[in-house]
């Protein structure tokens, strides 16, 4: 089976604490823009809004990470203060499919393309589950927009706004049109020589 | 045992997946990494020829590592492994990245690129992270110290081994915290297996200090913090006390990581 994955020893201790913050219903900003494009990492934006819940677990906050500035490239992370790696939970979406790597799982269920949803299971594995929603034979999975996965995310998180408005997520590069780039077909126009 | 070997076989073929991606179709294959990822493959038709990429991941990180093509060990093994399993390589879209590929006319001979490319894959990011030489001291420090201040800073306030200003590429510090209005503090990490490592780095710390100082722009910088690694036994020696001693006398603040590292984020925060 090789080696597993890292436990995290700190979720293991507050394991409780953990599980009844993540079911609780948090507070978060009517809107939530991505405007900044990341240092270092031309092409990829990000933005965070803050997370408040009944029962804390740390500071806690949402941040969006969008990749090649396309819609169907991005993760979202929900992060605390009271973590090392700071993570508690996690939506992949675009490329690569998770290896879970824990004690007790069968072979056919370690592979987990995106888009997936990573949380920690009670023995601190911080594990990729597919979402119910989509249909992975299909190119439904590819195309996993930004919008979708944020309300996806809402839904999980049990986010409310602070207002009397919906929910609402969108994405406006700083300085730039956003247009997307949301080419799913990675060999497209990609010259290949002819071989044989 | 008949029955078993059925179940074997259902699991390991359930590990094969595949979805459309345009005009290509992505196969995520059981080949796995040990980044915890499993490899996908694009199989694309171009007239008579058959055509499987690696949609340009291994090369952009997709499996959650840097290929280290300047490693001259790790080039090698590339290279055996490229020629044994006869893989090219090709610009992506707009020059854009580099893909592996392999191609064929035969449909028959599909399964076998397919069977190859990912194989080759699987060992060619495995292979990326065996470390072939020993890390050095400083090295270690280094990725302790930078994973410390990433858990207490936000990542768009903090930049390493970056200049503080273009208008001096020279000075360059392990890290740069930004603060407003172009002012920062300045973070310089020394450790070292010997005395000589230690000195040679408080040595290049004052340097980029000094010529950071003598440019004119000294004064945007809020705090010169030097982080002293002290878990290592040579740094306490009596015979660095007098550098530690020329580092306060200029103005520049030494922090003990063992002691007080969290007093550099006190001091940001103010």
């Amino acid at each position: 089976m090789g080696k597993n994955q890292k436990r995290n020893l700190k979720i293991v201790e507050d394991y409780d604490l953990y599980h009844m913050h993540m079911e609780k219903e948090k507070e978060v900003p009517e809107n939530f823009y991505v405007i900044k494009e990341k240092e270092n990492h031309p092409q990829s934006y990000a933005g965070s809004i803050d997370v408040n819940c009944e029962v804390p677990y740390g500071k806690t906050e949402l941040q969006c990470e969008i990749r090649e500035a396309s819609s169907y490239n991005y993760s979202f992370s929900y992060m605390t203060d009271m973590l090392k790696d700071r993570i508690l939970a996690r939506l992949d979406v675009g490329n690569g499919t998770h290896r879970n790597r824990a004690p007790g799982i069968p072979l056919q269920l370690t592979s987990v393309p995106t888009p997936h949803y990573h949380y920690y299971r009670e023995d601190g594995y911080f594990l990729a589950f597919p979402l119910d929603c989509v249909d992975y034979s299909s190119e439904d999975a590819v195309k996993f927009d930004f919008y979708k996965g944020y309300s996806y995310l809402c839904n999980q998180l049990k986010f409310y706004g602070n207002g009397a408005k919906d929910l609402y997520f969108d994405f406006c590069p700083e300085g730039v049109l956003p247009f997307l780039d949301d080419v799913n077909d990675p060999n497209e126009n990609v010259l290949f020589d002819e071989i044989d | 045992m008949k029955t078993i070997f059925s179940e074997i076989t259902y699991a390991f073929n359930s590990l094969w997946k595949s979805r459309q991606r345009g005009g290509s179709l992505e196969i995520i294959t059981p080949f796995p990494t040990s980044t915890d990822m499993y490899i996908s493959v694009f199989l694309t038709q171009r007239g008579d020829f058959w055509i499987v990429s690696d949609g340009g991941w291994m090369h952009g990180g997709m499996y959650n590592c840097e290929i280290p093509y300047a490693d001259k060990i790790y080039d090698r093994a590339l290279s055996f492994f490229m020629d044994d399993y006869g893989i090219k390589t090709t610009p992506g879209a707009e020059g854009k990245g580099l893909y592996y590929y392999k191609g064929t006319k035969n449909r028959d001979l599909v399964p076998n690129i397919i069977f190859d490319l990912a194989n080759f894959l699987s060992v060619a990011v495995n292979t990326s992270l065996v470390e072939f030489r020993d890390q050095t001291e400083s090295d270690r420090f280094s990725r302790h110290a930078k994973n410390f201040l990433k858990s207490k800073l936000s990542d768009d306030r903090v930049t390493f081994n970056a200049v503080f200003s273009d208008s001096v590429p020279m000075a360059r510090f392990s890290a740069v915290v930004r603060n407003k209005k172009g002012r920062g503090s300045l973070i310089n990490f020394i450790s070292g297996r010997t005395q000589n490592n230690i000195r040679t780095g408080f040595a290049r710390s004052n340097m980029n200090f000094d010529l950071l100082e003598d440019s004119g722009i000294g004064d945007l910088v809020e705090h010169k913090f030097v982080l002293i690694d002290d878990s290592v036994t040579s740094i306490a020696s009596e015979k660095l006390a007098p550098m530690i001693q020329t580092c306060k006398k200029r103005g520049r603040i030494p922090i003990s990581w063992e002691h007080s590292r969290d007093r550099i984020i006190a001091e940001l925060a103010v």
